[in-house]
């Protein structure tokens, strides 16, 4: 088992750092170019929520991401904020759902993390924070 | 991004990674652009994009 965590301001421009950050940790693992823009996207989707949702655009807020594998290439992937929580998870993981249609937010972002992983779990609690974990099972070959 | 004008139709081409910063970038501009040109058509050409998330879909 392999771990990385990072812990960095719910500014924007960290998410690009979040996105390659993960990508990089998984190199040893040889993974697709496919696999690699889902891991991308699933970790672009899980940063920004934390930053637009759970923080509410409050750049003092800390993410804080942690990226896992095993020798099966089984990669377990946690975003997790303290903002304000999530008050109904099963509405918010509906397609096209999105308490900031004022952003223009598509309400994709929970579909797309969950179409791209092979298990998908929220916890969230109303003003406790949330915490988003995946795994995703790269291509192996003994 | 580039804004090309081409008959009757305005084209933006984007490049690079659509995530959440670099659209909050462009993204005035592309509206001011369509609302000054008032053109029959639009199209957004994202041939060289090399990344983009549900950010992008719900600017688009």
């Amino acid at each position: 088992m392999n771990r990385m965590t990072l812990s960095f301001d719910a500014k924007l421009e960290n998410e690009a750092f979040a996105r390659t950050s993960a990508v990089a940790f998984l190199m040893p693992l040889n993974p697709t170019v496919d696999e690699i823009m889902e891991i991308k996207t699933i970790l672009a989707e899980a940063v920004v929520n934390c930053m637009i949702h759970g923080y509410q655009g409050c750049e003092e807020g800390q993410v804080r991401i942690s990226v896992a594998y095993d020798e099966t290439h089984r990669v377990t992937i946690e975003v997790q904020d303290t903002g304000i929580g999530i008050e109904d998870i099963t509405l918010a993981r509906q397609p096209l759902y999105t308490t900031r249609a004022d952003l223009e937010r598509s309400g994709m972002g929970m579909t797309i993390m969950e179409s791209f992983s092979d298990e998908f779990e929220i916890q969230s609690h109303p003003n406790q924070g949330t915490t988003v974990r995946l795994v995703k099972q790269l291509q192996f070959h003994e | 991004m580039k804004c090309i004008h081409q008959d009757k139709a305005l084209i933006f081409a984007f490049s690079g990674e659509l995530d959440n910063l670099s659209i909050l970038k462009i993204k005035a501009d592309v509206i001011r652009e369509i609302d000054r040109v008032q053109a029959p058509v639009v199209k957004f050409d994202f041939k060289d994009v090399t990344f983009i998330d549900s950010t992008g879909i719900g600017f688009y």
